[in-house]
């Protein structure tokens, strides 16, 4: 027996459109898109970090400079500063949700927020601004040393 | 019959509200929506992957990740659907043009197993997993997810003609298979 368009049809439309959607599909879907913020997190501090390592470099940089120069430099590096500092603990740990804190990071996270503090109080202080880059420079070394799931 | 019209009890304005939130950062809306179309994208995929389960999972899982990532860039919150249908077709596309290294876990082409739902014609499934893959893509787009030749056409990056003659294919061939099926 031919099978017919219109048969043909008939079979074709009372086919299911649909399956359940599997929970195992949607864990991975949430470990990626953790896996992407987490990613999206660190880039931005590296970034940001290489500019502000970058804009150090140029500042400390042995060379005479008008004082109209100094003056870009200097908000230059203020400005990559504040890029630094968006990532805000709370940002970091929203990305890295569920999983527990490198080794030494307490005690790196409370060094941090004092110089945070000072910087905030002193806001003009190259010495202060450098050991706070230093601090979120280690501050990503620390994330890159554990398990690879911190690393960037 | 698009994406959008699987189940008309679920009111378009919830539905629009999960995509503008999850656009917005909300993973609770984000599965929402993954409730909503998952199943359906599933069983688009399991079809275009020629019946293989895995595939068909590992490019709805693409789609979502995707589609979280670049929900920024949709303009319509109303165009979700068609807009997440056509991150999966791509995705099968990309796949298969890419080469398969052939291990243990990823053997040569396998008979299709079955369907991922409560299967009433398994005659007709099996036929259509056993299709060239041109002809399957156009056919499952045509007939079971509403699509139009141009839309097809523009979504495969292939003409309108193309599209047709693949369909004409296409339905040959399934009928020939389930007629012979039949005698």
């Amino acid at each position: 027996m031919t099978l017919t368009d219109r048969e043909l049809d008939h079979r074709l439309n009372a086919l299911p459109r649909e399956a359940a959607p599997p929970e195992g599909i949607w864990q991975a879907i949430e470990r990626g898109i953790r896996r992407q913020s987490r990613h999206r997190v660190l880039s931005g501090l590296a970034v940001a970090a290489s500019v502000l390592t970058l804009g150090l470099l140029v500042w400390l940089a042995p060379s005479p400079q008008s004082p109209e120069v100094e003056k870009q430099q200097w908000a230059t590096l203020e400005s990559a500063s504040q890029a630094l500092l968006q990532h805000s603990p709370a940002a970091i740990a929203e990305a890295f949700g569920g999983h527990s804190n490198p080794p030494g990071w307490e005690t790196h996270r409370a060094a941090v927020l004092e110089l945070e503090q000072a910087v905030a109080e002193n806001p003009g202080d190259p010495l202060l601004l450098d050991l706070l880059i230093d601090a979120r420079l280690r501050e990503m070394q620390l994330m890159n040393r554990v398990e690879p799931e911190w690393r960037i | 019959m698009g994406m959008d019209n699987k189940n008309d009890s679920q009111s378009v304005d919830s539905k629009q509200a999960w995509v503008v939130s999850a656009s917005r950062g909300d993973r609770e809306a984000f599965d929402q929506l993954y409730r909503h179309y998952g199943g359906r994208l599933l069983a688009t995929a399991w079809r275009l992957a020629g019946g293989d389960r895995g595939r068909a999972e590992d490019w709805v899982q693409d789609c979502f990740l995707q589609a979280w990532q670049k929900l920024g860039q949709l303009r319509d919150p109303q165009a979700f659907g068609g807009w997440l249908r056509r991150l999966l077709v791509n995705i099968s596309l990309a796949d298969k043009r890419r080469p398969r290294l052939l291990t243990q876990e990823n053997p040569p082409e396998q008979a299709a197993g079955e369907p991922p739902w409560p299967c009433a014609d398994r005659d007709l499934e099996r036929a259509i997993t056993g299709l060239p893959d041109n002809a399957r893509l156009v056919l499952v787009l045509f007939h079971l997810e509403g699509m139009s030749h141009e839309e097809i056409a523009s979504t495969a990056g292939i003409a309108v003609g193309t599209s047709k003659a693949q369909l004409h294919r296409a339905r040959k061939l399934l009928k020939e298979v389930l007629s012979h099926d039949t005698h």
